[in-house]
């Protein structure tokens, strides 16, 4: 009795605690922290590039040009 | 389960899930560790936007619950691809469109708070001239915070490998044959010229990563403490982008003149060759074509035109560049170009040797051309005919083969720097050899030249 009621709370337990998938790829230190330094450095470069972008994008809405997908990939936010 | 199922052995790594084979069709079982990250990709759209703009192959989901492995959660069916083709194989302008349509899907998937798990180039394919990634599980939900899992693949992958094709040699990109997961970025920034130390792209993203990686070989970090944000993530990708943008072949290799349209026979002699062949294609109306030592696809053409699939094979790099060139601009259906040394073709590589899969196993197509190859074979690789014979045999059902006399200049040019060995290179021995492993259809002399082709079935 005891047995079947480990099991049933074993079943239980994995079926409500939702699984993620766990990250294969090893990102290898060197390569972690170097793209974290690098990628703050890029990433003022990047908010610039933006800021053109949006004064592009409203000259674009004033010629009533379509929203095309070059646009809709540099979305500023996720 | 079926004992006829088997898994594919390039598909491990992974634990979100595999692809395994059902006879001729092919399957992937999602398991179900990987269950919110498919629903969020199916669920948000982002599946549905990489299918319209052709980045990824589409699947059906399939309603068996037969699976593989008691792990799994679903079963989908992918769809198909004639052939898998490798980055060994590819030139540099099929490497550079992978790259591009790797980071392109990255900043889709960003937009739907996804993000590409891995950036392997073995992930792309191409179909109809395009790349097209084939790994419905690659993508996982993105947290913010999050660094590129990836970014170390993606530089071993494309970055490192292009960079030595263009600042080294082309030939550089069969380093992909030796290392099964990218060019080590410390051997490609010791290989690649001083000069590029001074380009900021390669600076950072190969000397500097590379050193960085020399410092923390041992080290290990707390990677759950190490952050970047959104907007950085989007800086490292952009940057990427830009270095694979900017990595472009020199003019003097892509300014090809007439070297590649030049032939030693008449007019009338090619128009009725370019005739002979057409006229082959359309009464064996063959599948699947092989041209073998295709140059930059004239003659493929004349396949692929006609609806069948092609695959164009050659062991110049900047014919297959110049091939693959052509697609894109006239955005040419049906017809691969790849590199590939006939005498030293793709072998099996990979974990048992089993993870991607030689050039035989990938055939046999169901007819393979070899106009102007085979004295190429005899005369500068010793190869008997006998031998060629058996080897043609082995990649196609059928074979239209050209013969080329040995007073043909093309012939004797291969001969003014040797000694004439071959005694044997005439129309009889070549007939005799080619009898023991085809059947001799058609033999149809070229107009106004000396050279025959031949239609052949194999026995």
């Amino acid at each position: 009795m005891k047995q079947k009621s480990n099991l049933i709370f074993l079943s239980l337990f994995f079926l409500l605690v939702t699984k993620t998938a766990h990250a294969y790829l090893d990102p290898g230190s060197g390569s972690f922290i170097f793209q974290i330094i690098i990628a703050g450095l890029l990433s003022g470069a990047f908010a610039i590039k933006m800021y053109f972008k949006k004064i592009k994008k409203l000259f674009t809405r004033i010629f009533n040009r379509k929203k095309t997908d070059y646009e809709e990939e540099h979305k500023e936010t996720p | 389960m079926k004992k006829n199922i088997k898994k594919h052995p390039s598909s491990f790594r992974d634990p979100s899930g595999f692809i395994f084979a059902d006879q001729e069709t092919i399957f992937r079982q999602i398991n179900q560790s990987y269950q919110s990250d498919y629903q969020q990709l199916m669920n948000s759209g982002l599946y549905q936007k990489l299918v319209e703009k052709k980045l990824l192959v589409t699947h059906q989901e399939i309603k068996s619950t037969n699976f593989y492995s008691d792990q799994g959660y679903k079963i989908i069916q992918p769809q198909r691809l004639n052939f898998i083709s490798y980055p060994y194989e590819w030139c540099f302008g099929q490497l550079k469109a992978a790259a591009l349509a790797t980071l392109q899907i990255q900043k889709t998937a960003l937009n739907f708070k996804m993000s590409l798990k891995d950036a392997s180039s073995y992930n792309l394919q191409f179909l109809n001239g395009q790349p097209i990634f084939i790994d419905t599980l690659s993508f996982e939900k993105y947290s913010v915070g999050q660094p590129w899992v990836a970014y170390r693949q993606f530089c071993q992958h494309f970055v490192a490998p292009l960079a030595l094709m263009k600042y080294k040699d082309l030939r550089l990109n069969q380093l992909f044959r030796i290392f099964v997961d990218g060019v080590p970025l410390d051997l490609a920034s010791s290989l690649l010229p001083f000069s590029t130390k001074f380009k900021f792209s390669l600076l950072t993203h190969l000397h500097l990563h590379a050193k960085s990686q020399k410092h923390f070989a041992d080290k290990s970090i707390n990677k759950k403490t190490k952050k970047m944000n959104w907007r950085a993530l989007r800086g490292l990708i952009d940057s990427l982008e830009n270095t694979i943008n900017n990595l472009e072949l020199p003019k003097s290799h892509t300014e090809w003149g007439e070297y590649y349209s030049f032939t030693n026979y008449s007019p009338t002699a090619f128009e009725d060759k370019k005739n002979i062949i057409k006229n082959l294609l359309k009464e064996i109306r063959p599948k699947t074509v092989w041209d073998l030592g295709a140059n930059d696809g004239l003659f493929s053409r004349l396949a692929s035109q006609q609806d069948i699939e092609t695959i164009a094979f050659d062991i110049d790099l900047l014919a297959v560049e110049k091939n693959y060139r052509q697609i894109v601009k006239n955005k040419e259906k049906g017809l691969l170009p790849l590199f590939i040394d006939l005498t030293n073709p793709s072998p099996s590589l990979g974990w048992q040797n089993q993870e991607r899969a030689s050039l035989l196993k990938r055939g046999p197509a169901e007819m393979i051309m070899a106009l102007a190859l085979i004295h190429h074979f005899t005369i500068s690789n010793n190869t008997p005919f006998v031998k060629s014979a058996e080897f043609f045999s082995q990649l196609g059902h059928s074979l239209i083969i050209e013969f080329i006399p040995k007073n043909d200049s093309k012939v004797q040019k291969l001969l003014a720097t040797r000694e004439d060995i071959f005694s044997d290179y005439n129309q009889i021995a070549f007939e005799n050899a080619f009898k023991k492993y085809f059947l001799i259809k058609k033999i149809i002399k070229i107009k106004d030249s000396n050279r025959i082709i031949y239609l052949m079935e194999k026995k």
